[in-house]
């Protein structure tokens, strides 16, 4: 580069930086952009069978096992409760025959899970006060997930090698209350902290309608 | 009287205001010198932020955050109609084909498949008994003609029929029961759903 004569005799080498204003102004929007596109919440999956309703992919590949005389062990989620039943004898309730095997049960729910709105079943639990703040609790119509969970570990019990359980439910039931369902029959959890796997295989059968 | 006083009093203030602001010649009689030689040398030491520590800073923020958009196969946006249950599962998710539904709306891979009123889906769009969706059962097949023309070149890829339901907590199990209809008319058969880890 040309230099006055002044600035030949004069010139000091200066320090040369790097320039990263664009570099910065690039991460300062990437960082940003990210930050708020990637979701902090670990993902985890349940895996379902397909409902027994004629699917295509049935069709396709032949059946896993030949079945054996089932156990067919059904808990139904209803508005009213849970409703567990096996080969066509239905494990009658409190309320008797007609009643669902573990009716709701009013208790207190810690929010956390639910700010904003309520705990499942949401149609019974619409006329209490909405959860509001995470640290709150409050009193709720729950299903008795305690109780499934007991019932079923008393009948994995009996029948060690029967891994399948079937999920019905209304229509008007709400997906929560079908993972909560999931949940209270896939694992039971001994007094000790342990945790025994129940009915793993979840087969999730259409309405009841 | 009063207002005399009123309009009194603004003129006054400014008096104040006029005497409490600096009087340039009162700083320049006063050592000019040395104050505009010190200013001088601050600025031709260019004064620049370092900011050499921050780009660090940023740049493990950036690579970190990649790195974690990257590996989740399972991506979802939390929106007020979009909220995943909690569960105790613990299997992790896969690649898979994914619907997503929500009170207004069923999206395959992202692309959104129709919008729907109050989780319920027009009788007009269903058909086989009201339990087949048919504009989700139209992009299903398009999903499957896709994976089966990559497993024909890709034999590690091989089409499984698993898809995971990414679907809001409060979605009727109505609404789902037809999308899984569909789904295992498209011959999707596995089902997994999508669920926030628990603890």
């Amino acid at each position: 580069m040309a230099r006055r004569p002044s600035e030949r005799r004069n010139f000091k080498e200066e320090d040369m930086e790097l320039n990263l204003t664009p570099m910065m102004n690039l991460i300062s929007i990437l960082i940003p952009v990210l930050l708020l596109s990637s979701v902090f919440v670990e993902i985890a999956v349940l895996n379902v069978t397909a409902p027994a309703i004629g699917s295509a992919a049935a069709a396709d590949k032949p059946p896993e096992k030949p079945d054996r005389p089932p156990l067919n062990l059904t808990v139904t989620i209803t508005d009213q409760g849970y409703t567990v039943a096996a080969s066509g004898a239905v494990l009658p309730g409190p309320g008797g025959e007609k009643g669902p095997t573990f009716p709701l049960k009013q208790s207190t729910v810690a929010c956390q899970r639910y700010v904003g709105t309520w705990p499942p079943p949401r149609a019974r639990n619409r006329e209490l006060p909405k959860c509001e703040r995470s640290e709150q609790s409050l009193q709720f119509w729950i299903y008795d997930n305690e109780a499934l969970t007991k019932k079923l570990a008393e009948i994995k019990e009996a029948f060690p090698d029967e891994n399948r359980i079937i999920l019905a439910a209304e229509p008007a039931i709400q997906y929560e209350a079908i993972t909560d369902a999931m949940d209270a029959s896939r694992e039971a959890k001994d007094p000790g902290g342990d945790k025994r796997a129940l009915f793993e295989e979840v087969v999730l059968s259409p309405g009841l309608s | 009287m009063a207002k005399q006083e009123e309009q009194q009093t603004p003129p006054s203030g400014d008096e104040l205001v006029g005497n409490a602001s600096p009087d340039p010649s009162l700083f320049v009689s006063d050592g000019t010198r040395p104050k505009a030689k010190r200013k001088r040398r601050a600025t031709d030491e260019g004064g620049g932020l370092n900011m050499n520590s921050l780009m660090d800073i940023m740049t493990i923020l950036l690579v970190f955050l990649l790195k974690s958009y990257s590996t989740n196969p399972v991506q979802f946006k939390s929106s007020e109609d979009l909220k995943l249950p909690t569960s105790t599962a613990q299997m992790m998710p896969t690649e898979t084909t994914a619907v997503t539904v929500t009170a207004n709306g069923i999206m395959v891979d992202d692309e959104p498949v129709m919008t729907i009123q109050n989780a319920v889906v027009p009788e007009s769009q269903r058909s086989s008994g009201g339990y087949l969706i048919d504009p989700l059962y139209q992009a299903l097949q398009l999903a499957v003609e896709h994976q089966k023309k990559i497993s024909k070149f890709n034999k590690k890829l091989e089409f499984q029929g698993l898809i995971t339901i990414i679907s809001d907590r409060e979605v009727p199990f109505s609404l789902l029961s037809q999308v899984m209809y569909t789904a295992g008319q498209a011959q999707f058969s596995k089902f997994k759903f999508a669920v926030i880890k628990a603890g």
